[in-house]
């Protein structure tokens, strides 16, 4: 008896004991600590409580008085448009399909189209169709308006996006959309923060980027890598005619150097000849002066013999024979 | 024992009747009270608040946060029938959210059935407003023809009574997000891509043609400009050259014209006779005189 109430008296305390300990976990429950890239934010029976907390160790009072939301910060976290897998509610009838309602006859009459299909083509300005996939990357910077203003932030980045995305896409060529221009994004991105400052979800879009422009597969993908051969073919074609002119040229310059070089010889040799001849002239001159006149007759049986040695001779002694080997030698 | 037993069942009434009556409501929502399934009262502040206890009184949560919904997309007809892509179909969204939560609980009750009205009742109002557009509102390169931020603007305006009256919804914008053709126009489309590509590759391979031909004809008539220059400087040093030797010939020759007379003209014997010539002479002729006895020389002989 004595031993029954020994075990009822400390069974007692064992259990006050427990119910201290119970109490006092609940009200260690509320202690937190933030990571370097996370804020937190702290709701007290449903109303925001102060300011977001940042790093270190930290109390807030227990559940279901108070509850923390944590926020990564430092996070880049991104969205995709123009990829298959950007379902929202009501955008996918299912994993390929999209449906497409049409109401203008009066019923509605429901066709479905390739959901890949849908979600990365877009038309551009001068009525092409492109394939696009762009790449939005952003920072949660203020983690109580992006907790508590939108419902599906997320869906609100990609959506606005997808607008504004698909204003660009619309208001450029598709030349202009395939040399993917770094302007075009960078425009596109303050336009998109502009549009989500509306409704201060908390966020600053870091980078927007086109991951893919592509025209559609097929024969319009060929005839749009037939345009960049035929480029490059121009370029060849015009290659091979410079090289061609420039030796053409080289030819040329060669031709006129021989030409010129020609002409310098004669040049020379005309003017080498008329010294040459005169000063024969002189010195024959000379002589002339100093032997008198009979160098003259020296001189012209010298050229007689000269071409008489080399002549056919006919030597007649009546010169009235003359006319007759004329005659002969006409028939 | 049986004291410890009756605090521990007063201690789990009062948790399970606090329970019952306390209440919060967070700051992103509205709190709607039911009593006997009557609405009783709404409340739109955070906080700690009290009710009477089930099932007398229920509470319901309302989202008060702004959403986004974006319905299936639409195909419209355009008002130019000429056009071959008389239609489009148009991919939008909506954001919106509530302004009165009576009415929203009373007719809608959940979001579910709030996004079937939404896409429901947009329709109309998307078909009216698109449909007194031309293409070229939607697609354009000249950027202010495309009215797509005046079309969303008019459709938000449109639309915002029907859902603030009838379903205490706020349409805080109507937006569109997608252009793109039916699949039926789409392969036209693509045609005429294909054609356009293929006059701008004829294009280039004609332009490398031409300008290779262009290349290879200046060249041509430069090379004809060298030469002809070369041939004008040769002949101005042969000129020079010529004019040189005549005033080298003159100085020497006035020294004795007559003498240069006469051996000229015996140069220009060599010359004219410096192939094979025939020659009938007399023998009156003076060179050949000596042969013949009378004559005027051979008296030197004798």
């Amino acid at each position: 008896m004595n031993d029954l109430a020994k075990v009822f008296k400390s069974s007692k305390t064992f259990i006050f004991g427990i119910f201290i300990t119970l109490i006092f976990a609940w009200i260690l429950s509320g202690t937190y600590s933030i990571t370097h890239e996370e804020a937190g934010v702290v709701t007290i029976f449903g109303s925001i409580s102060g300011k977001i907390m940042t790093p270190g160790i930290h109390y807030h009072l227990p559940w279901p008085v108070g509850k923390l939301y944590r926020v990564n910060i430092k996070e880049l976290r991104s969205v995709e448009i123009g990829h298959t897998k950007t379902g929202f509610k009501g955008q996918l009838s299912d994993d390929l399909k999209y449906k497409i309602v049409d109401y203008s006859d009066g019923a509605p009459s429901v066709s479905f189209m390739d959901a890949r299909l849908f979600n990365k083509q877009f038309m551009t300005g001068d009525n092409n169709i492109v394939d696009i996939l762009l790449v939005v990357q952003y920072k949660i910077i203020s983690p109580d308006n992006y907790l508590f203003s939108f419902a599906d932030p997320d869906a609100l980045i990609t959506l606005e996006a997808e607008s504004v995305l698909n204003y660009y896409i619309a208001t450029s060529t598709i030349d202009r959309l395939l040399l993917r221009d770094t302007l075009f994004a960078y425009q596109m991105a303050q336009d998109l923060q502009k549009r989500l400052e509306l409704y201060n979800i908390g966020v600053s879009i870091e980078t927007l980027f086109f991951k893919d422009v592509m025209v559609p597969e097929g024969a319009v993908e060929a005839a749009f890598r037939d345009v960049k051969s035929a480029e490059v073919d121009r370029g060849k074609r015009i290659e091979v005619a410079r090289n061609k002119a420039n030796a053409i040229l080289s030819q040329a310059g060669s031709e006129s150097r021989q030409i010129l070089d020609l002409a310098k010889t004669e040049s020379e040799q005309i003017k080498n000849t008329a010294v040459s001849d005169s000063t024969t002239f002189l010195k024959l001159e000379k002589e002339i002066e100093e032997k008198g006149s009979i160098l003259n007759y020296h001189l012209w049986v010298t050229t007689m013999s000269n071409i008489l040695g080399r002549a056919k001779l006919y030597i007649v002694t009546d010169n009235e024979a003359l006319d007759t080997i004329y005659l002969q030698d006409e028939n | 024992m049986k004291k410890i037993v009756f605090t521990a069942a007063a201690v789990s009434a009062v948790i399970l009747l606090l329970g019952s009556i306390l209440f919060t409501v967070k700051t992103d929502s509205f709190a709607i009270i039911t009593e006997f399934g009557k609405l009783e009262k709404v409340i739109t502040n955070s906080g700690l608040n009290i009710k009477l206890p089930y099932p007398i009184q229920k509470v319901y949560r309302i989202d008060k946060k702004k959403r986004i919904f974006s319905p299936a997309a639409l195909e419209v007809f355009l008002p130019d029938p000429s056009n071959v892509l008389k239609n489009i179909t148009i991919g939008y969204y909506i954001i919106w959210d509530i302004n009165d939560p009576v009415k929203y609980f009373e007719i809608l009750k959940n979001d579910l059935s709030a996004e079937n009205r939404l896409s429901d009742n947009m329709r109309s109002y998307i078909y009216n407003i698109i449909g007194k557009y031309p293409l070229g509102a939607f697609i354009s390169t000249d950027s202010d023809d495309v009215k797509i931020d005046e079309i969303s603007s008019k459709i938000t305006e449109a639309a915002k009574p029907d859902f603030k009256n009838n379903f205490g919804i706020n349409i805080i914008t109507v937006d569109i997000k997608r252009v793109i053709l039916p699949e039926q126009n789409k392969q036209k489309v693509f045609e005429r891509m294909v054609a356009e590509r293929e006059r701008i590759s004829h294009r280039y391979r004609a332009e490398g043609e031409e300008q290779a031909k262009i290349i290879i004809s200046e060249t041509d008539s430069t090379k004809k400009i060298m030469l002809s220059e070369a041939h004008l400087e040769a002949s101005k040093m042969l000129a020079e050259a010529q004019a040189e030797a005549a005033s080298i010939y003159s100085d020497a020759f006035k020294t004795n014209e007559k003498f240069y007379k006469f051996w000229n003209l015996l140069q220009s014997y060599e010359k004219i006779f410096a192939g094979e010539s025939t020659f009938i002479l007399s023998t009156d002729n003076k060179l050949l005189q000596l042969l013949e006895l009378d004559s005027d020389l051979t008296g030197i002989v004798k």
